[in-house]
């Protein structure tokens, strides 16, 4: 039953933005597919180097006009 | 001085055209002039949806060539008074209008009509130029499935690298049972993808392939599709009106069905 499925399989939304955020990307910037993630571990290996932080505060992003990194607040 | 509204997506099938029948014959309905036309030269179908199909006698590219005055090529339309239609040639190619012909074309309207919405081809070669060049803002249509964000996303890159900056984003059959799930992308999540306004959410309404099935727009028939398009309408005219609850109103819709089948 497709309801069984669904639990089974788990919900497919991730997986979709996930690849799509890599596409977009790759558009965006007109860069090989795995740019993103490189460029994401580099800065993150960089940014490590001066401050104190953890993957789930780190957050890069590009936009048509801008690539940002985004830092969240403290962990609780 | 009227504006002219381009309706954009990329890719093929994500309903362009639905959008551009339906939102033409909204904005006609709250007693606009609207002319809409069909731009995608070869592969004509706005008529079709609207259900003008044998009605035509001339078309975009007679008026570009001078075949006929472009009164003769306007179809007007069966249910809204203020609303015509300026169909696609079936039989010329692409490059039969190029985008200064088309430039001069939209001024030209712009002095007639209160909105000229033009429904974009599918793609990005020169249909694409043509249905832009003289458009004052942009409505990107997009479906939440990947390829179709995807597309949408370089349109809306290449609508700003031609400096159409004016542009809202119309979310087409968005069905709140997968969103649910977890199956398919929310309203929110295409919208803070694509970061552009968004200016309306289109359910997955069966209302709409009878409609086209009879070429009618859905907007005329009672459905949510049609008051989510109504709500765009408003929206494009510059009235503040709040966003369908689509999970309570598709729940609503389909026992409202419910009833009138059992009668």
């Amino acid at each position: 039953m497709h309801v069984f499925e669904n639990e089974s399989r788990g919900p497919s939304v991730p997986i979709a933005k996930e690849r799509l955020k890599a596409l977009i990307v790759t558009d965006r910037v007109q860069c090989k597919p795995d740019t993103y993630e490189l460029l994401y571990k580099e800065l993150y290996r960089t940014i490590s180097k001066y401050m104190k932080v953890t993957e789930n505060q780190f957050d890069v992003d590009i936009t048509r006009s801008k690539i940002s990194i985004t830092l969240t607040g403290e962990e609780s | 001085m009227g504006e002219i509204i381009v309706v954009t997506s990329g890719k093929g099938g994500v309903g362009k055209t639905t959008t551009t029948a339906n939102i033409g014959a909204g904005l006609a309905k709250l007693d606009k002039k609207v002319l809409v036309i069909d731009t995608d030269l070869g592969l004509r179908n706005l008529d079709v949806v609207m259900g003008l199909e044998n009605r035509i006698v001339y078309n975009l590219v007679d008026v570009i060539e001078g075949n006929c005055r472009l009164k003769q090529a306007l179809i007007k339309d069966k249910r809204h008074e203020n609303l015509y239609l300026l169909p696609s040639a079936q039989t010329k190619d692409k490059m039969a209008v190029s985008p200064e012909q088309m430039l001069k074309l939209t001024a030209q309207l712009r002095e007639e009509y209160d909105y000229v919405l033009l429904d974009c081809p599918a793609g990005i070669e020169q249909g694409f130029q043509n249905a832009i060049i003289g458009a004052d803002r942009a409505l990107v249509v997009t479906t939440p499935e990947v390829s179709a964000i995807r597309d949408a996303d370089r349109i809306i890159g290449l609508l700003e690298a031609n400096k159409l900056t004016h542009m809202d984003l119309v979310i087409n059959r968005i069905r709140v049972d997968m969103v649910k799930r977890g199956d398919m992308m929310s309203i929110d999540d295409v919208t803070e993808i694509l970061s552009i306004n968004l200016i309306g959410a289109i359910p997955d309404d069966e209302q709409v392939v009878i409609g086209t099935n009879q070429g009618e727009p859905v907007i005329d028939m009672d459905s949510l599709a049609g008051q989510a398009y109504e709500n765009i309408c408003r929206r494009i005219v510059g009235e503040e009106v709040p966003f369908l609850d689509l999970e309570k109103q598709q729940g609503f819709f389909k026992k409202l069905s419910h009833l009138f089948k059992k009668n």
